[in-house]
């Protein structure tokens, strides 16, 4: 992972955000933190997110938020709009101010 | 899929079954090792390969006898002292019960990460792939073997 | 912690089909003219449960066909509309579209959607249009059903006025929620369909990132949902829950009324993912024990809304008999023990023998008592494998009245010793055999009404299925009072197919045994029902594998009876001990035709076949088994050993082995435990001295030792 001042690219979401995919998902986000800017991310693509997708996406928030960082949204599709607004996460992940 | 289940906590030793084939020493991960028996003598399986001898009666479930002088391309030899380590396996199916004869089993031995080396890559060679890694002790060459590969392949397929 | 949803799609699938059984069978008992309200009530359970599972899972063809079902069944039920002809066989319908349906997703193969689109869109128009009664011109029937919608119209009217009820819910997730397929989001979502959500969330318990184990939900959340539905609906959305979280339901006091508060949406609504999770059977998955977490729903004095009787129990399974649901593999393995042990026993007797001496007496007596109590154990043990034959007569009732009625028969379906307990196996296999003799008795044993009565018989004929224990082991007799079969046709029917000799003398048994041969059919003309391609021998092969036999009487004109005799269990099998060179193999004594010793010279070699010999008007192969099995062998020549003769498949060899032992029952081991399946061999078995024997696989041997040739040969 490039340790430039900002993302390069936006970091993209699979279509299926779910607890079957969560062992996965948690790794993978693990890897992509790098130690720039906003994080940048791109859920245009999920199609399928339930609470434990969403939940691996708070922790990393949570975690963003101790270096200062934010979680920047760069696309978000209906499934995910719906699902974080379901649970009330919409605030947390950032959500709401996301086009 | 393969999952191994056991954790390699790189910091604790092992606690490592030494026995011979030949001149060679070999270890097994004791932890492997549910019992050692004496030889007795098998039932015939058809179509087995040639290091397969057959089955045994073992506290009534039926388990395949491995000759590993055989597997490892030694001429077969059996004496007094030639005994069955019987092992438990995990293969894609499932754990499975496997009886290994060899020539004579020796002690327990404490075995550090630190003691080990990696094997050569001896491409071809009949011990290729399931030589976990070589330890030197006193001043003997120990081959500690990977089971789960070494029978776990034929356990699982069907008999050739 | 790994997570494996799909133990909980087959017990999703278990049960709804189980379900779809008792809606079936209560479908069936339904009186269209008065019908009972505990049976339809029976059957709007059923379609809710299944509803319920299947949206959870994301089954959203099945979740929407069931709901369109519910709809018309909650009509049905409330009264406001009645059951007709119509209503009743499209159910019934609705049950094999449901059975295909589960069928297609559990293997995970398309639909083809065709008749569940019809049948929806019956039921929709049907509920649409009311309580109209398509057939009945009844019409104090019509006014009734108005005033009903009328009456309803108003209900709905009045909760419409009063403020719409809040309740508060507090919802937080214990550790195995997600482990055990719940989702909070997809529970917050149908209660979103029962009115307004307003959801917080409580994120005081997240770990760090990294601590955070992905099939764990550390969430709380406080809910307000304003709903006019009742107090059961939101409980059941949190039903499959129940155990792994904390859940806490309070009804709050209405607020003023401001805007007119929006009707409540009953479950008709829209959405097919809609899905309130039914009243589930007992158990979950037999894997996973019910977590004993703390589980709150505080009682809060119930809704005062219109007319709500506080639900039974959801909980409540239909059938409420005491007892607990096993892995079949639990019961294997138990039974496995046991065999284990009866080997055991039987090595102790045999050391015993040898002692002398007083306490070699009394040792011996013991092992005798030992035996004893080893045999019960093992009795009981194989009876807890052991199903009633009844679950397997139940699908005969609809297959009775749906072939008769194509067929313009007026057939009457009797049933009697359905108690009789049969191997659980064994039972999943006769299911075929079953059916097909079943068909038989309808399409060519039963005849046309003018017929019968012209015979002096009654217009309705009788099929009779019947089951009962004899002598160790279990009888299922099929039998009608048809027309029986005719001799003289089986006979000529056989020397027309070249099956027989036209001079042949046979007896009556002989003859009726000739429908048995393969190609076989007695009627003029394959009807579609019972000609395609399954013969009567396909249904005795069957039955044989499953160590079995299969025998006929008939008498012409007055009717025809199978009985079909089998074991009571199948991890069992008595067999002849034969020795091939040092080696000692088990032959299952049902495949045994006979052992016989041949004369020099007498077997010959025929090319494409190898050896042959001449046994009956055949020739047969002879399988040299030590060649077949890398055994060293003792005798070279045949007629030194024996040829034991035996069958599998239908079809014949000789084994060539060099002498009989003794006969017993052994305990079935499978190779496959711990080593492989081999071709030929159909597990092993451990005899009394301890030692290992292959037991053959008949079948399987035979069409090795003829692959054999052919390769030979090329």
């Amino acid at each position: 992972m490039p340790v430039a001042e900002a993302m390069s690219s936006p970091f993209p979401l699979d279509k299926q955000c779910t607890v079957r995919e969560a062992e996965a998902f948690k790794l993978v986000l693990a890897a992509a933190e790098d130690s720039s800017g906003d994080f940048v991310i791109d859920g245009s693509a999920v199609e399928r997110i339930d609470t434990a997708g969403l939940q691996l996406l708070l922790g990393f928030a949570a975690r963003l938020k101790l270096t200062e960082r934010r979680l920047v949204w760069q696309g978000v599709s209906p499934a995910l709009r719906q699902g974080a607004a379901q649970l009330g996460l919409a605030d947390a992940l950032g959500l709401a101010e996301a086009a | 899929m393969s999952v191994t289940e056991k954790t390699v906590d790189v910091n604790s030793p092992r606690q490592v079954l030494t026995f011979s084939l030949g001149e060679e020493s070999y270890g097994i991960d004791i932890l492997q090792v549910q019992e050692i028996r004496g030889w007795s003598p098998v039932t015939h399986i058809p179509q087995s390969p040639e290091h397969v001898l057959g089955v045994l009666n073992l506290r009534g479930s039926i388990v395949p006898i491995v000759d590993l002088r055989t597997r490892f391309n030694l001429a077969a030899d059996f004496t007094p002292l030639t005994v069955i380590i019987v092992i438990s396996v995990r293969t894609e199916s499932g754990r499975k019960e496997c009886g290994l004869v060899v020539d004579s089993v020796s002690d327990v031995v404490d075995l550090d990460a630190s003691q080990l080396r990696p094997a050569p890559a001896l491409n071809g060679s009949a011990t290729a792939g399931v030589i976990e890694g070589l330890a030197t002790l006193d001043d003997r060459m120990l081959n500690l073997l990977h089971i789960d590969d070494l029978v776990g392949n034929e356990l699982s397929s069907r008999a050739a | 912690m790994s997570l494996d949803l799909d133990q909980f799609h087959a017990t999703f699938f278990e049960e709804s089909f189980e379900a779809l059984d008792s809606m079936e069978a209560a479908l069936l008992r339904l009186d269209v003219g008065t019908p009972d309200a505990e049976t339809i009530n029976t059957i709007f359970r059923v379609a809710h449960s299944i509803k319920g599972g299947a949206g959870m899972f994301g089954f959203n063809d099945i979740a929407s066909f069931t709901h369109t079902l519910e709809t018309l069944l909650d009509e049905l039920r409330a009264g406001r509309m009645t059951v007709t002809v119509q209503i009743s066989d499209g159910l019934l319908q609705s049950v094999d579209v449901l059975r295909a349906m589960m069928q297609a997703t559990q293997k995970g193969q398309p639909f083809d959607p065709v008749n569940a689109n019809a049948l929806q869109t019956m039921f929709k128009d049907l509920v649409a249009a009311g309580s109209a009664p398509a057939a009945e011109d009844d019409l104090e029937a019509l006014f009734d059903s108005l005033s009903n919608a009328a009456n309803a119209e108003n209900e709905r009217k009045l909760a419409a006025a009063t403020a719409t009820p809040r309740w508060h819910i507090r919802f937080r997730a214990l550790p195995e929620l997600l482990n055990r397929g719940n989702d909070p989001l997809r529970m917050f979502e149908e209660l979103a369909m029962l009115g307004t959500l307003e959801v917080r969330c409580d994120l005081s318990r997240m770990p760090s990132f990294d601590e955070i184990d992905p099939a764990v939900c550390y969430l709380a959340w406080e809910l307000e949902l304003e709903t006019g539905a009742k107090r059961d609906a939101i409980d059941s959305v949190f039903e499959w829950a129940e155990g792994d979280c904390e859940l806490e339901i309070r009804r709050m006091d209405p607020p003023a009324p401001e805007a007119p508060a929006p009707v409540p949406a009953p479950v008709v609504a829209a959405s097919p993912v809609a899905a309130a999770p039914a009243p589930a059977p007992e158990t979950p998955a037999p894997a996973a024990a019910p977590a004993p977490a703390a589980v709150s729903v505080p009682a809060t004095p119930a809704a005062p809304a219109p007319a709500a009787p506080a639900p039974d129990a959801p909980r409540a399974a239909v059938n409420e008999s005491n007892s607990i649901r096993v892995a079949i593999e639990k019961i294997d393995e138990l039974l496995n023990t046991v065999g284990e042990i009866v080997i055991t026993q039987s090595m102790l007797s045999q050391l015993a023998a040898r002692f002398e001496g007083v306490h070699a007496d009394r040792l011996r007596s013991g092992l005798a008592q030992l035996e004893g109590n080893i045999r019960e154990l093992q009795e009981s043990v194989m009876r807890v494998r052991m199903l009633p034959v009844g679950s397997v007569f139940s699908r005969f009732p609809r297959l009775v009245r749906d072939v008769s009625n194509r067929l313009g028969k007026q057939i009457r379906l009797q049933i009697t010793g359905e108690q009789t307990e049969l191997d659980k196996t064994v039972l999943e296999k006769i299911g075929d055999p079953l059916v097909h003799l079943v068909r038989n008795s309808i399409d060519h044993g039963i005849e046309m009404p003018d017929a019968r009565v012209a015979a002096g018989k009654p217009a309705e004929g009788t099929v009779h299925l019947n089951a009962f224990h004899k002598g160790g082991a279990i009888t299922l007799e099929v039998s009608d009072d048809g027309k029986g079969l005719d001799r003289t046709k089986l006979f000529a029917k056989a020397v027309e197919k070249g099956l027989i000799d036209p001079n042949a003398q046979l007896t009556d048994d002989q003859i009726h045994d000739l429908i048995f041969l393969p190609g076989f059919s007695t009627a003029a003309t394959t009807t579609d029902l019972s000609g395609r391609g399954v013969g009567m021998d396909v249904v005795r092969r069957n039955i044989k594998e499953l160590g079995g036999n299969i025998e006929l009487k008939t008498e012409l004109g007055k009717g025809t009876k199978f009985s079909i005799t089998l074991p009571l269990t199948l991890a069992i099998v008595d067999g002849q001990s034969v020795a091939v060179g040092n080696e000692t193999y088990i032959v299952p004594l049902v495949t045994i035709i006979e052992s016989l010793q041949l004369k020099p010279g007498a077997a010959s070699q025929l090319v494409g076949h190898g050896e042959v010999f001449s046994f009956r008007g055949d020739y047969l192969p002879v399988i040299r088994l030590h060649e077949m099995f890398g055994v060293p062998a003792r005798r070279e020549e045949l007629h030194e050993g024996l040829i034991m003769v035996v069958e599998g498949d239908g079809k014949r060899a000789g084994l060539f082995i060099d002498e009989l032992l003794g006969q017993q029952q052994v305990v079935i081991k499978s190779m496959e435990t711990n080593y492989a399946r081999i071709d030929g061999v159909g597990g092993a078995t451990i005899l009394g001295e301890g030692t290992v024997a292959l037991i053959l696989d008949v079948p399987g041997l035979i069409r090795l030792a003829a692959e054999r040739q052919v390769r030979k040969v090329a």
